[in-house]
């Protein structure tokens, strides 16, 4: 039963102090936000330390949420500030895919894990790499729509409402993403 | 949909479709199971807290109790200090409680105050008539009354103004308050008491220290004070008068009215207002008639005070007429200003200044105002009489 509820019914559940409604919540979109989070910062280590400052600042700030907006929008905008706040405080930094300890990268490891598998599943490997190659080059905005999209799963008018920008913007940037990711893939079309 | 919106969709296609290879060959591309828990932990630990949500409950169920109360209370406090400040506004049958709460001790009041021979005959006639017809058939009679004397009533508020836009020139006092005043409807202004004893002799007062505005103010605005004056004495408590017996005797033809025709009917003008409720508002009426011969007998006893004093009954006529309480506390400090000793003072101060002409005019107004006062012998020389 409360695995179908909307978001917002189970915002408003635990706004009024179930906590089973929060696990539910968290479970839901952990993995979106995190990745979210780790493909626009680079340190790992930061990632996971705002991804709990994010959830942090929900459950504080359960009492004012209201569902006049999606849930998921909400959560994505509070993980947005929380980026920007971050970039402002290490002042510019050159967004990167996250390096593990070893300082190999996403495409790094993944080249490396699909190197000894059989020819047919090796084109696939390299397309995913290219994406995520093309994905680094692109400008913040850019990505951060692209990521929005992907991961939060929202439309342009939530990326624009999550961002604070122009729905004109946020299509724009979103178009330009998509072509940029696209001439990244061209070898494999 | 264009060949662009077309090749978006599929560049959009191919791209999430390779993206999403890549996403699921990361798989430890999630939080940490520990970060899992202590956001877990974190969020049953603010559920459970408690105090929180039990103050705001508590609030949010309390709330509108609290605020229909406070209407409640607040609406009866302001209900209660109008019919208090303004009986003639309060509905028919609060009129009539107050009209029969109030009879008794008018009748006594009447008695013992300085004018029985005009107010008592007026209130026993008025309480006759009240028996006979209802108060809303007078508030209709008396709003048509009021109606024909409501332009010469403006018209001489119209000069009070005038002569305070003249002052303002001199002193510099912005003139924006006054102005408000002018077209908004008058205010119903109760006039100070005049005290029946005045005193009988007038020593020369100790000058206080004269404010240099308004002495300018006070040359100034005297002249045209006298013309308002000389105007006001037979306005007010004479004309109401006429209009209140003239309702008496029309009263019998009317037939009476229904309470809703009545209170759509607002009485604005303070005439209509003094004569709407005759019980209540016979207090007033008796003070502004009993004003002119109070102060008639001050000055008869103490000519000194008969300026002042005629200044006084001129501010409370043109109070009768509307003026704010603003004009009011005006023209009673010009009135202070003609006393004789600040007027002295004034007088040393055009000789120190050498400005003779200014001192003989004003030594003849003083004399007019002043007779009694023994000038000293070195203004009278200085002013070359």
């Amino acid at each position: 039963m409360t695995q179908d509820d909307s978001d917002e019914t189970l915002m408003m559940r635990y706004q009024s102090g179930d906590a089973g409604a929060f696990d539910v919540l968290y479970a839901r979109h952990r993995t979106g936000l995190f990745r979210f989070m780790v493909r626009q910062c680079r340190s790992r280590e930061h990632t996971e330390e705002l991804f709990q400052e994010v959830w942090m600042n929900l459950i504080a700030a359960r009492d004012r949420y209201r569902p006049e907006a999606q849930f998921r929008t909400y959560l994505f905008a509070l993980a947005h500030n929380k980026l920007m706040d971050y970039f402002r405080r290490h002042g510019k930094v050159e967004l990167t895919l996250y390096e593990n300890e070893d300082g190999e990268t996403a495409v790094d490891r993944m080249a490396a894990s699909r190197v000894d598998e059989p020819q047919v599943r090796a084109e696939s490997t390299q397309q995913s790499a290219a994406i995520l190659r093309a994905l680094e080059s692109l400008p913040a905005p850019q990505r951060e729509a692209f990521l929005l999209y992907e991961e939060g799963g929202m439309s342009i008018e939530d990326i624009a409402l999550a961002t604070g920008c122009t729905f004109e913007a946020a299509k724009s940037r979103l178009r330009y993403a998509i072509a940029k990711l696209r001439d990244g893939l061209k070898e494999f079309a | 949909m264009s060949i662009e919106d077309r090749k978006h969709a599929e560049d959009l296609d191919a791209v999430r479709r390779a993206y999403r290879g890549a996403a699921r060959g990361n798989a430890d591309m999630s939080p940490p199971a520990a970060i899992d828990d202590a956001i877990r932990a974190a969020a049953r630990r603010a559920v459970q807290a408690g105090p929180q949500p039990v103050g705001k409950n508590w609030l949010r169920r309390w709330t509108p109790q609290f605020a229909v109360a406070a209407v409640v209370v607040l609406s009866v406090s302001v209900v209660m200090v109008s019919v208090e400040e303004r009986p003639e506004l309060a509905p028919a049958a609060i009129q009539k409680m107050a009209l029969k709460q109030s009879a008794a001790p008018t009748a006594d009041r009447s008695s013992s105050e300085t004018q029985p021979v005009e107010a008592a005959p007026a209130t026993a006639a008025r309480a006759e008539g009240s028996k006979k017809k209802t108060n809303v058939v007078e508030m209709q009679r008396a709003q048509a009354d009021a109606q024909k004397v409501a332009p010469r009533m403006k018209e001489e508020r119209g000069a009070a103004l005038r002569l305070e836009s003249k002052a303002t020139p001199h002193d510099g006092i912005a003139p924006a308050p006054r102005a408000v005043g002018v077209t908004s409807a008058p205010p119903v202004f109760v006039p100070p008491a005049v005290p029946a004893s005045a005193p009988s002799t007038t020593p020369v007062l100790p000058a206080p220290a004269v404010d240099s505005a308004s002495t300018i103010v006070a040359d100034t605005i005297a002249p045209a004070r006298k013309e308002l004056r000389a105007d006001s004495r037979p306005v007010a408590a004479p004309e109401l008068k006429a209009v209140q017996e003239k309702n008496v005797i029309r009263g019998e033809d009317h037939a009476p009215e229904t309470n809703v025709s009545a209170a759509k009917r607002v009485v604005t003008s303070p005439a209509a207002t003094a004569i709407a409720a005759p019980g209540i508002a016979a207090p007033r009426e008796r003070e502004s008639a009993a004003a002119p011969k109070v102060a008639d007998s001050a000055s008869r006893q103490a000519p000194a005070y008969a300026t002042a004093r005629n200044s006084e009954q001129a501010i409370a006529s043109a109070g009768m007429r509307g003026l704010s309480k603003d004009d009011i506390a005006l023209a009673e400090k010009l009135a202070e200003d003609e006393r004789p000793g600040p007027w002295l003072k004034r007088l040393r101060q055009l000789h120190e200044q050498k400005k003779l002409k200014e001192l003989r005019e004003q030594l003849v107004r003083f004399k007019k105002a002043h007779p009694q006062v023994v000038l000293p012998q070195e203004l009278i020389e200085g002013a070359g009489e």
